[in-house]
């Protein structure tokens, strides 16, 4: 989603606070998936609103692209912080602090990067495997993650309980090929 | 919930949700760095899967109703085929190889935005 700066000036505030409402989940869990730490996650997430809220209505953004802005906002963020949080882990011995460091480092190698890409393409991969009513489901409800299963159960025709199987399934295969990819 | 550590199902259901719960929950997934790092894991693999399905194509209702007959489908797939041939002729290709290739690639870059937002978000996750 994307508006001008021109358009969100009448109600700035009460726009910035839907706009964040429905994309706040996405930054953090981005975050989260960055291995920065749950409390850290919220706090990155809120700064980075803050920014570009300020950014917005100082006009200097010209297009306003939700969630990916914020997401990437966010990752600089995480990223500075992990930079500050190893400067002063150094001087520290190690123990469970350091493991948690390395957790939260936002920085990898080049190698890393694309190995990482790779993740999504292998996603891909198990789900054209799949049948065509695994893939509907999947779709419908990682696509909207807080819409109910019941929902999209009365959508496809099925019971709760299939809808719920399947996706733990589908899930359970993505992330066990994720974790046996090289 | 387990006393000591959050189950794998209950760090599913965590980040397949609104990402929130019981103040314990959290205060436990904070302060254990186990648990901190099996939260990434299943964050990691919960964003692979939004992203995934964001990227799988999903049938209209209509051709649900049309898939069943198959020979609607293949009268359908002659007609369209009809079409394009009577439509795309010499000329048509002709307009199609004076596009300038920066702006063929700018067209490309401009369809895939969520996609390298998806890709750049990828990025510097954790592993394994």
């Amino acid at each position: 989603m994307w508006l001008s700066p021109q358009t969100a000036v009448p109600r700035p505030v009460a726009a910035w606070r839907e706009l964040i409402a429905r994309h706040d989940r996405a930054v953090v869990l981005s975050l989260l998936a960055r291995g920065v730490r749950l409390d850290r996650a919220r706090e990155i997430a809120h700064d980075a609103w803050a920014r570009l809220y300020e950014q917005h209505t100082l006009g200097r953004l010209e297009r306003l692209e939700l969630p990916g802005l914020a997401i990437a906002q966010a990752a600089f963020l995480a990223a500075s912080d992990g930079r500050r949080s190893q400067r002063a882990l150094r001087a520290l011995p190690p123990g469970p602090l350091a493991e948690v460091a390395d957790v939260a480092d936002g920085n990898r190698s080049p190698e890393e990067r694309l190995a990482l890409k790779q993740d999504l393409a292998t996603a891909q991969a198990v789900l054209a495997g799949c049948p065509a009513r695994a893939q509907e489901v999947f779709s419908l409800a990682f696509q909207n993650p807080e819409r109910p299963q019941a929902e999209i159960a009365r959508q496809v025709g099925l019971s709760v309980q299939r809808v719920r199987q399947i996706l733990w399934e589908v899930r359970g295969r993505i992330r066990a090929a994720l974790e046996a990819s090289p | 919930m387990n006393a000591e550590h959050p189950s794998l199902q209950e760090l599913e259901e965590f980040v397949g949700g609104p990402l929130v719960a019981s103040a314990d929950f959290e205060a436990h997934l904070v302060h254990c760095a186990a648990c901190a790092q099996a939260l990434g894991k299943q964050a990691r693999v919960q964003e692979v899967c939004e992203f995934a399905a964001r990227k799988l194509r999903r049938p209209n209702a209509w051709v649900h109703k049309v898939r069943g007959p198959g020979y609607v489908m293949g009268a359908v797939m002659a007609v369209a085929a009809s079409l394009l041939w009577v439509v795309h002729g010499p000329g048509m290709a002709r307009a199609s190889e004076s596009v300038p290739s920066q702006h063929r690639a700018q067209l490309e870059r401009a369809d895939a935005g969520w996609g390298d937002v998806i890709l750049a978000s990828l990025d510097a996750g954790p592993r394994g």
